[in-house]
């Protein structure tokens, strides 16, 4: 695959140089280290429970939807809880749990539940966190979810408007967001490596390297999915 | 999944939050747009949608009635193996509608109909 730079100086401020964005040589690194990573049985037991756990969580809510006659938003965005989580930051997790406010027909949707539910498990199989964006009992996973998607959709703006360099030296529009978002991003990934690096520098903490093996499995049906984009 | 690269000695903080990032950007969305396209695509082919559910039902021996969590305790990966009209389903679902590049594609139909 060739990136080449036009889309590393369009992506880069996201993504940095990870494997969308690098040519040659660091884009073979990448490469195979994550198809290695891909094809350890820990991690395709880890990435099955992770999925298997939030399907589960998934059934629960589309279940308890059919059965109080809610409607609820299975893929498309449409900002509501956006403008809840802006208004009422610290009250996501009451205004999901109160079923009076479901009653209010703005509060009934619920949002892009797939998209929630894949974002809950990517999350937990690459930073061993459960975001848990479905229920939102995790403010800093929430505000993680909105800057992330509210990041991709600025970055993919750029392709589009070709005055985005002039914005993000001015900081302005779609380009203050990202910046903005970007920020909120970072803040929580890096804390997250951080506590990681920490933990593992810790004696104790020995996991089993001899679990590799060296077929490459499928890891599930729905996963594959989501690794076809990256070979 | 980030463990497992702090293992293999990255200390670079820069560099593991890019990897972290990009894995998320490619999973989730791909995954979850393709399994909308899952559920619009057997919900507009019922039999489809009633073979699936068969096939669930005979490869797990689930009891009619039994819950969600009885189901998924018998959702094993050497049983995902076995249910291999589900899994062509999904094929055929990301045949019709590739997670990717649809954007590009629609733009050419609108295209030709013009």
């Amino acid at each position: 695959m060739w990136q080449g730079w036009y889309h590393h100086s369009v992506l880069s401020d996201f993504l940095g140089d990870s494997i969308f964005t690098v040519d040659g040589e660091q884009w073979r690194h990448q490469r195979k280290a994550a198809s290695y990573q891909f094809s350890t049985k820990m991690l395709r037991d880890y990435s099955n429970s992770a999925f298997k756990s939030n399907a589960l969580k998934l059934a629960e809510i589309v279940s308890e939807a059919a059965i109080s006659n809610n409607i609820i938003d299975m893929q498309v965005r449409c900002y509501l809880m956006q403008l809840q989580y802006t208004n009422k930051k610290y009250n996501t997790f009451l205004l999901l749990h109160n079923h009076k406010s479901r009653s209010h027909p703005l509060l009934a949707y619920r949002q892009e539940l797939f998209m929630e539910a894949t974002l809950d498990s990517v999350c937990k199989v690459m930073l061993g966190v459960d975001l848990d964006t479905m229920r939102g009992t995790y403010i800093e996973g929430r505000e993680f979810s909105i800057a992330f998607d509210e990041a991709s959709a600025a970055i993919m703006y750029r392709y589009f408007n070709i005055l985005w360099r002039v914005m993000r030296f001015l900081n302005i529009g779609s380009e203050a967001v990202l910046r903005k978002s970007l920020r909120v991003m970072d803040e929580f990934v890096y804390e997250l490596i951080r506590n990681k690096i920490e933990q593992d520098q810790k004696p104790q903490d020995n996991l089993p390297v001899s679990t590799y093996t060296k077929t490459m499995a499928i890891v599930s049906c729905v996963f594959c999915v989501g690794i076809v984009l990256i070979c | 999944m980030l463990s497992r690269f702090i293992e293999l000695k990255e200390t670079d903080l820069k560099y593991l939050r890019d990897i972290s990032l990009s894995f998320i950007l490619a999973g989730k969305d791909t995954t979850a747009i393709t399994l909308s396209w899952f559920f619009y695509e057997i919900c507009k082919n019922s039999h489809v949608q009633e073979k699936i559910a068969q096939e669930i039902r005979e490869t797990t021996n689930v009891a009619a009635g039994s819950t969600i969590d009885e189901l998924a305790a018998r959702v094993t990966e050497e049983n995902l193996e076995k249910m291999q009209y589900l899994h062509a389903s999904l094929n055929e679902t990301v045949r019709l509608h590739p997670a990717v590049p649809v954007v590009i594609r629609l733009h050419y139909i609108v295209n030709l109909n013009i």
